[in-house]
């Protein structure tokens, strides 16, 4: 098929995100484990988030990528995964760029019950690091991903 | 005699002459169809959704984003919603010049129902999530998955729908169970559904979440929802196992997945707004005069509680009925007050987040918001915290659910059974929570 | 002259809307007797003659586990209409053909209408009428119910093959060597109860007996033969 050049680069993409999904995924869900089991002990690796679940959901996307591999053995069908990996990526991110703006919401409401103003949400805050968290640049990163699987999965085709 | 015949034939013959007919089929089939189906992006999309090890994880991973969503990004507008309340209140005490009616009006409306009103926007973000959940096509999905897992546990399927509906409200959950042919299988559906965290407590685990569990409140809040659903399935299984009635072999699901679609803006926020005003209604009604009686019971005997300048809780009639009750819940660590809110939750898990919001507006003198005043008074620790987040997920909703559990079994036998259980249950699990947490360390 | 015609097929097959094609949108409305059921008949006058139609419960099957399926069941063997229609849908052949095999093991005079062939043909299928009548021994026309096609020969396929109601074939399917045989045993037997083969296919009774079908055990209980049916079983326990 023409498009099995195309597909097989969609299927690389796929896979690199990931295991940058799955690594820090990893990182944040055994950190979260990790606070829970020893309270008090704040562990943190390199900036990633402390995030029981939100580790446990990023471990998800990263093995929804990865069900991309049939992919590079020729079965298109798998593009399945790269589709719904995507949409994930965009939930998450979007999601937590929702959770910014509404600290940041949050921080104009208190400034008018008499607190000052900071731009502390901007890094930190509800969704950890802010902005620095890794799910908005991987949702970033994962967009040109998202047009090229839509774009060859447009037209019915054929198994 | 149908044992006989089982006992006899040993195998279960059903099965097998329906695996045969659908081998004829598989043999037919290729004699009379031709050409092959090409596949639509909504196969590519199930491929992912309803894969074996990646369906369920998806599932949890997704209803992770939505809780994230209604807990965090919701929060700011109920900050809005009580400063804006609470500025109602200070004006009407400092207004109206009858004591007795300047509390009724300050600590009672806009303090009581003010506090419930504070907890609209998380159910409204929760319906806005669910109503794209649904509309996009994916629930059916999600219900497909949980369905199969259960009926490889040995569970009937066509359950998870009528749960999936308990979470916004036991009651059309409960409702929701006649299409569940066989009556076994409907009236354990019946009795696991209240296990379904329904939107009435969501105001709690956003209060006790808020006030004790820091940044850790989306993620209590979450575990609330799958614990509902992991003591479902347990119980399930339990009943199924242990309980003569149950016993038999689970009649087998097919469920129609519907296409997916794009959810349309209109679509979903019309079904958002459909919820949510079903909450405003319950808090104009059920919820108030719920707060009235409680108001009244807090504030009375009127000398002996507003001793001089002082509010002397103690004093009251509440306090009374708390103090009453209090011991049963010691072990779990709840004091008096949290008994008090448990008791007239019994009525409308409502009622428990208005409970603590009069007795705090009252103490606190007035505009004290709830959520930081729970923090401060120190009745909730986070491990006790979750406790009481669990025994309000799991003892019966409301009184509404229990005459609509009379009314879907005709059974006083099976609706006395689910209030009971959920009591037990609730207290054995809150107990647990407090124990396990205890032997790692927390408090 | 009257046929009775009943209409069968699986939830969303089309079969409101060829029942509404049949009966020109005229039904009565009614419940099944002791039911909470819904009965739906109407009737349809073709070249002359009458056909009083029938409306059963959409069903995937036709085994004993709920009330939809033993209206439906019971109907087609007490009644025994003239003409069973099983509405199938094209584009979902696999899922559809369960039940028009319980059709044919329940030897009712069967009419296959492959409903939705504009869908099936959208998908990429293509449908070979002809040997889908002569695997099943029943008569299929293609149709599709929206335009009303397929409409007209299905109603003079229905008017034949009432006038060969009796002279069919029967439709065996083999469940393997050791089920086979305990079939043939148990037909024996049940030919002793007047009562019961008289009133129903009697190689149906033995593999629903067989499937521990609970309303047909419910009725051999009261049989005669009962023991000898038991004795049966045990005989080939191995």
């Amino acid at each position: 098929m023409r498009l099995n050049r195309r597909n097989r680069q969609i299927a690389i993409y796929a896979i690199t995100l990931g295991v940058v999904y799955v690594i820090v995924g990893a990182v944040e869900f055994t950190s979260g484990l990790w606070n829970l089991v020893s309270p008090g002990i704040t562990v943190s690796f390199l900036g990633v988030p402390i995030d029981l679940f939100g580790g446990f959901a990023t471990l998800v996307m990263g093995a929804t990528y990865f069900g991309a591999v049939p992919i590079l053995k020729g079965k298109h069908g798998s593009l399945g995964f790269v589709l719904i990996g995507t949409l994930l990526s965009a939930i998450f991110g979007v999601l937590y760029l929702l959770i910014v703006g509404a600290d940041g919401f949050g921080t104009l409401l208190a400034s008018w019950e008499g607190e000052e103003w900071t731009w502390e949400w901007l890094t930190s805050g509800s969704a950890g690091p802010g902005l620095l968290r890794p799910e908005i640049w991987l949702f970033f990163a994962s967009l040109p991903l998202a047009y090229f699987a839509l774009r060859t999965t447009k037209k019915e085709r054929i198994q | 005699m149908s044992e006989k015949i089982k006992e006899i034939l040993g195998e279960d013959a059903e099965v097998a002459f329906a695996e045969r007919r659908y081998a004829l089929i598989s043999e037919i089939l290729p004699r009379i169809l031709k050409g092959v189906r090409p596949l639509t992006r909504s196969d590519l999309l199930d491929k992912a959704l309803l894969n074996k090890y990646l369906g369920i994880p998806i599932f949890l991973a997704l209803w992770w984003a939505l809780f994230r969503f209604t807990f965090d990004v919701s929060a700011p507008f109920s900050d809005l919603i009580r400063m804006f309340l609470s500025k109602l209140g200070e004006i009407s005490r400092v207004s109206i010049s009858n004591q007795q009616l300047a509390s009724f009006v300050a600590d009672g409306v806009f303090g009581g129902l003010g506090g419930v009103l504070g907890f609209l926007p998380p159910i409204f973000f929760l319906f806005l999530g669910l109503a794209v959940l649904e509309d996009s096509g994916y629930l059916a999905r999600a219900a497909f998955v949980v369905d199969r897992i259960m009926y490889k546990l040995g569970l009937h399927g066509k359950s998870f729908i009528p749960m999936l509906i308990g979470f916004g409200c036991n009651i059309p959950g409960v409702m929701a169970t006649r299409t569940i042919d066989k009556e076994e299988d409907r009236i354990l559906t019946i009795l696991v559904n209240p296990l379904m965290s329904c939107s009435a407590r969501l105001p709690v685990y956003v209060l006790i979440g808020s006030a004790v569990l820091g940044g850790y409140a989306a993620a209590g809040i979450y575990s609330m929802y799958v614990l509902g659903i992991v003591l479902a399935v347990l119980m399930a299984l339990l009943f199924r196992r242990v309980i003569p009635y149950f016993k038999g072999k689970p009649s087998p699901f097919i469920l129609e997945l519907p296409m997916y679609a794009r959810p349309t803006l209109r679509g979903t926020f019309s079904h958002m707004w459909e919820r949510g005003v079903l909450f405003l209604k319950k808090a104009g009604t059920i919820i108030f005069l719920g707060i009235i009686v409680v108001w009244f019971l807090s504030s009375y005997p009127w000398e002996a509680v507003h001793h001089g300048d002082n509010f002397l809780l103690e004093n009251s009639y509440l306090a009374m009925l708390g103090k009453g009750i209090e011991p049963i819940f010691r072990p779990l660590g709840f004091n008096w007050m949290g008994a008090v809110a448990l008791f007239f939750g019994f009525i409308a898990k409502e009622i428990v987040v208005g409970t603590f919001a009069t007795l705090f507006g009252l103490a606190a003198g007035g505009t004290g918001e709830v959520i930081p005043a729970l923090r401060v008074s120190g009745i909730f620790t986070p491990l006790t915290g979750l406790a009481f987040m669990a025994f309000t997920l799991i003892y019966i909703p409301c009184i509404a659910t229990i005459a609509v559990i009379h009314r879907e079994t005709a059974s006083w036998g099976w609706t006395i059974f689910a209030v009971v259980y959920g009591l037990i249950l609730a207290y054995v699990v809150a107990l647990a929570i407090v124990g396990v947490g205890g032997l790692f360390g927390h408090v | 002259m009257i046929i009775r015609v009943a209409v069968i097929g699986n939830p969303n097959v089309g079969k409101t809307l060829i029942f509404n094609n049949l009966t020109g949108g005229r039904a009565h409305v009614g419940n099944w007797p002791g039911k909470t059921v819904e009965k739906k008949e109407g009737k349809c006058l073709h070249k002359g003659v009458e056909m009083q139609i029938i409306d059963l419960p959409g069903t995937y099957s036709l085994t004993a586990n709920s009330i939809d399926e033993l209206v439906a069941r019971n109907f087609i063997v007490e009644e025994k209409p003239d003409v069973v229609i099983d509405i199938v849908d094209a584009s979902n052949l696999e899922r559809n053909l369960y039940l028009t095999l319980q059709l044919l093991e329940l030897e009712a005079n069967v009419v296959i209408a492959l409903n939705k062939y504009d869908v099936a043909k959208d998908l990429g299928y293509e449908i070979d009428v002809k040997e889908v009548s002569t695997l099943l021994g029943a008569p299929a026309i293609l149709t599709v119910a929206t335009t009303k096609e397929g409409m007209e020969e299905l109603k003079d396929v229905v008017m034949g093959a009432a006038k060969v109601k009796d002279g069919k074939r029967q439709f065996l399917i083999s469940y393997g060597k050791r089920f086979d045989e305990l079939i043939l045993r148990l037909v024996c037997v049940l030919q002793k109860d007047e009562e019961l083969s008289s009133k129903y296919p009697i190689t149906w009774l033995a593999i629903k007996i067989l499937e521990a079908d609970e309303e047909i055990l419910k009725l051999v209980d009261k049989s005669p033969c009962k023991h000898e049916i038991i004795n049966q079983l045990l005989e080939t326990k191995t």
